[in-house]
């Protein structure tokens, strides 16, 4: 590969991702995956790493700029996050706001510019002041063994995340049943919007009575509600409707005799 | 084999392949081993917590035990002599980031403490309306400082990911930056890499390490970048950093635009740290090392930017920090008043309320031991920095704000809860100053060799007692594990029932309503339902407690312009652990209101112009706007 681009692979890495990224959003491409690989480096480390690499381009000169690897990573996700937040107080002072395009546009263009001139300082530094870009990122690798066993402790403490988000999830199951009855604003008067939802409870029949003082008005039957269904009704309390107090309406469950909802409404 | 510095050695390292895996064949199996530990430890953890999730007695044993098998390992290795550089920042890193999925794993799959739903909301406003500053019912000053919020929100859009999940990866950025600055920064101020190790794993057991500086809120953000800053100017201050200057004060100044705009104590305590070093090293600015001027700049580039903020934006902090230290500062100086006449502005550790259940010994001891060794450390790494580093104004500087620690603790005897408030949250910063200094001396200290021996196998047992200690003293059991449910228990609080009852109310009834309802299930009400909370009224709440309502308590509904209610009828079985359910003068109202009566709870079934919109069993909502038209 050409040397010049040899060199400068990193920051074109940079540059390649942010433009990526930038035509994903502005042509609207819908693609989670491409939006999750391309937007997360764009928003977390590659703004920073290109700004340190302009800042700090390779040199083992002693005026020259010289960051240890570890030292690099720290100002590289630190300077993403500070530039992030910037560009976001920023764009808060414009027209479109805060929108995902907005934020991609401006931290695209920001991370091609500091790779620019990221490449164009490194092409000022001579051939052998400037160091090669394994040397640079100093990532080097450990022997066969300790890869082995860090990459077993990492999947161990993956594991250990995994198991307590499933038992997370396990132990968060409740019985949630809901009943309601909204007034419907731009109806005749009385005209109700009840409803029943059954969220996680186990699956059963239901029946409902709308019911004022002790006399039953409607009553709904055999309503059979799995775990995510919802029934809802729009229903209108008939003018000479007997007795006086609130409509009252009431969620039976099959089988039990008392009701395991009670929602009410007192009448204009 | 000692680290080389890379910069010297490269036109030797280049393209040399020998010394490449000489390099490499330095590596032990002590790193590898030492993360297998620390993975172990996780584990051992994640069972503690699903323990606790179905109330098993070995919970908190086995919580404990993760822990301490993760603080021991790390601090053994980072104790000893002859490892490399490259290992003891990754051991430093691997302890780091699995003290934060410690963390992550207590609540996986949602947010649950009270912060964390204020800066959930500030995101999440963010998200949906395009802007910075909305107004937040859950926290009114989190939106002047949207720095978390508007990072997260951004990364969640960009990514294309949920907001929790967004807040995961940040934050997990955000630990890399913070352990990596750490030692860094112990680096340069102790001038050895095994104290800096030391020192990060010394850190990593303040009390506010574990839980605190890892919830979704500002500090977390903020402190991170606070620390990578003040390594930037530390490194701007060396030989090597002077040409450097510039750059580094680029990275600096960009690091303090966003932390001004992130948390209000860290960039006031970033620029108190900036203003006494400066002012230390104009002092001693004839001995070698210290370079006062680009300090200077820095810390005026901080005042200036700070105070920019402040004024511009956020002027709102004023009054709110002004209240807490005020409040902090008389308790401090009642308990000093009536210590002689029994001590009624005092409270000691682990005091219960009456009839209330003392904290277990062990928990006391391990309490007191992590006092006693943060106490006990200060002299010998006031001696270490008499001895060695007395020239150097930032050894000096933090060797001061270590002095502070004493007097922390005797803010947390005082009743004043904002006293507690004001050390708690202290420690953070002054572990800074503590870590680095205690760790040289533990290190360098010379003692006779017996006891030296003793020494390097007490150091790893005595971390852990700080850490746990420190938590116990810090954070109520209760709120550790993830218990089962609890009525009044803030994150214990936070389940399924009260979470779909706020669903419904966005779907429903729409969003920005006015809404009336008790301290946990305004967080959830605030961010799952996007609703508005009525703030601040203690008379409200004290309405809701009553058992009966008269025209004066309708018309204090009324001029609120309160639209629902929201009623947790679980109230009626439990008592509050957190202390109370809707405001915390309920128990000066209302002589033992726990728990409260159910049909205090459901008075509103006889009021007329009340309609009970909603039941989901536990939790019923009133519509109560007719009472605001009725008269």
């Amino acid at each position: 590969m050409n040397a010049n681009i040899t060199r400068r692979l990193d920051v074109l890495a940079c540059a390649c991702c942010a433009a990526c990224a930038l035509l994903l959003a502005l042509l609207g491409i819908d693609s989670p995956l491409l939006r999750t690989l391309l937007g997360a480096p764009l928003a977390l480390i590659a703004p920073g790493y290109a700004l340190i690499a302009t800042l700090f381009p390779r040199s083992t000169s002693a005026s020259g700029a010289h960051l240890r690897f570890s030292t690099r990573l720290m100002f590289s996700l630190g300077m993403s996050v500070a530039l992030l937040v910037i560009s976001g107080i920023a764009l808060n002072f414009t027209p479109p706001g805060i929108q995902y395009w907005s934020l991609t546009t401006v931290l695209a263009l920001l991370t091609i510019a500091f790779s620019v001139l990221a490449g164009y300082r490194l092409g000022n530094i001579s051939a052998d002041s400037a160091l090669p870009l394994p040397q640079r990122l100093s990532a080097r690798g450990f022997g066969p063994l300790q890869s082995g066993l860090i990459a077993l402790a990492a999947i161990v403490a993956a594991g250990a995340v995994t198991y307590a988000i499933q038992e997370s999830y396990r132990a968060r199951r409740a019985s949630v049943l809901h009943l309601w009855m909204l007034p419907v604003e731009s109806a005749p008067p009385n005209t109700l919007r009840i409803g029943a939802r059954n969220i996680s409870a186990a699956a059963s029949m239901y029946r409902i009575d709308l019911v004022r003082a002790g006399y039953t008005i409607q009553q709904w039957s055999n309503l059979p509600l799995a775990q995510g269904q919802t029934w809802e009704i729009t229903t209108t309390m008939p003018l000479d409707a007997p007795g006086e107090g609130p409509l009252i309406a009431a969620l039976y469950e099959q089988g039990i005799s008392e009701p395991v909802r009670r929602v009410q409404y007192w009448p204009r | 084999m000692k680290a080389i510095a890379p910069y010297a050695a490269a036109p030797a390292l280049r393209g040399t392949v020998t010394a490449s895996v000489s390099w490499i064949s330095s590596m032990r199996l002590d790193l590898p081993i030492t993360c297998i530990c620390i993975a172990l430890g996780m584990v051992v953890v994640s069972y503690g917590y699903s323990a606790a999730r179905y109330d098993q007695p070995e919970a908190l044993g086995a919580y404990w035990s993760g822990l301490a098998l993760i603080m021991l390992t790390t601090t053994w290795r980072l104790a000893q002599p002859g490892l490399t550089r490259r290992e003891r920042m990754l051991i430093v890193l691997a302890l780091g980031l699995a003290l934060y999925y410690v963390k992550v794993m207590q609540h996986p799959t949602h947010f649950a403490y009270h912060d964390e739903h204020a800066h959930w909301r500030s995101a999440l406003d963010i998200t949906r309306t395009g802007r910075l500053f909305n107004q937040n019912p859950l926290l009114p000053v989190t939106p002047l400082y949207p720095g978390l919020a508007l990072a997260t929100s951004a990364l969640a859009q960009m990514a294309g990911l949920e907001l929790h999940t967004a807040s995961i990866v940040l934050i997990s950025a955000a630990r890399v930056v913070m352990m990596l600055g750490l030692f860094h920064l112990f680096e340069s101020v102790t001038r050895s890499e095994r104290a800096a190790g030391l020192a990060c794993a010394l850190y990593a057991a303040n009390p506010n390490f574990l839980y605190f500086d890892a919830q979704f809120a500002y500090e977390t953000l903020a402190l991170p970048l606070a620390i990578m800053l003040v390594y930037a100017v530390v490194r701007s201050q060396t030989d090597r950093g002077l040409a450097n200057a510039p750059r580094l004060m680029t990275i600096a100044v960009l690091a303090l635009m966003s932390n001004a705009v992130t948390h209000h104590f860290t960039s006031y305590m970033t620029i108190a740290s900036l203003v006494g070093w400066s002012i230390l090293s104009l002092l001693m600015h004839k001995s070698r090392g210290n370079r006062p001027s680009v300090l200077i700049y820095i810390a005026l580039a901080a005042l200036l930017i700070n105070m920019i903020w402040l004024l511009y934006v956020a002027n709102f902090t004023l009054n709110y920090l002004y209240f807490v230290f005020k409040s902090a500062f008389e308790g401090l100086v009642s308990a000093a008043q009536t210590a002689g006449e029994g001590g009624g502005a005092t409270r000691m550790p682990f005091q219960v309320e009456e009839g209330g259940a003392s904290a277990p010994l062990y928990q006391r001891l391990l309490g007191f031991g992590a006092a006693g060794l943060t106490v006990g450390g200060i002299p010998f790494a006031l001696w270490e920095v008499l001895r060695r580093h007395r020239t150097r104004a930032i050894a000096v500087f933090m060797a001061a704000a270590m002095c502070l620690q004493p007097f922390m603790y005797l803010l947390r005897l005082t009743s004043s809860s904002a006293g507690w408030e004001v050390s708690n949250r202290s420690s953070e910063f002054i572990f800074l100053g503590l870590a680095p200094l205690v760790a040289l001396a533990a290190i360098n200290l010379k003692f006779p060799r017996w006891l030296d021996l003793i020494k390097r196998w007490m150091i790893p047992p005595a971390v852990v007692v700080l850490m746990i200690g420190g938590i116990i003293v810090g954070t109520p059991t209760w709120t550790l594990l993830p218990w089962p449910y609890h009525a009044g228990s803030d994150q214990r609080s936070v389940e399924p029932i009260g979470i779909e009852a706020a669903r419904w109310s966005k779907e429903l009834l729409g969003t920005d309503r006015l809404i009336v309802t008790d301290r946990v299930n305004s967080l959830l009400w605030g961010t799952y339902g996007l609703q508005n909370l009525v703030r601040g009224s203690i008379v409200l709440h004290g309405i809701i407690l009553s058992p009966v309502i008269d025209d004066y308590g309708r018309s204090l509904i009324r001029d609120t312009g309160a639209e629902f209610l929201v009623i947790d009828l679980r109230f009626s079985r439990q008592s509050p652990l957190f202390g109370y359910f809707y405001s915390e003068v309920e128990q000066s109202i209302f002589r033992n209101p726990y728990p409260i009566p159910l049909s205090t709870l459901i008075k509103f079934d006889n009021i007329p112009a009340a309609n009970r919109i909603f039941d989901s069993g536990d939790i019923v909502v009133y519509d109560v706007k007719r009472l605001g038209s009725e008269r």
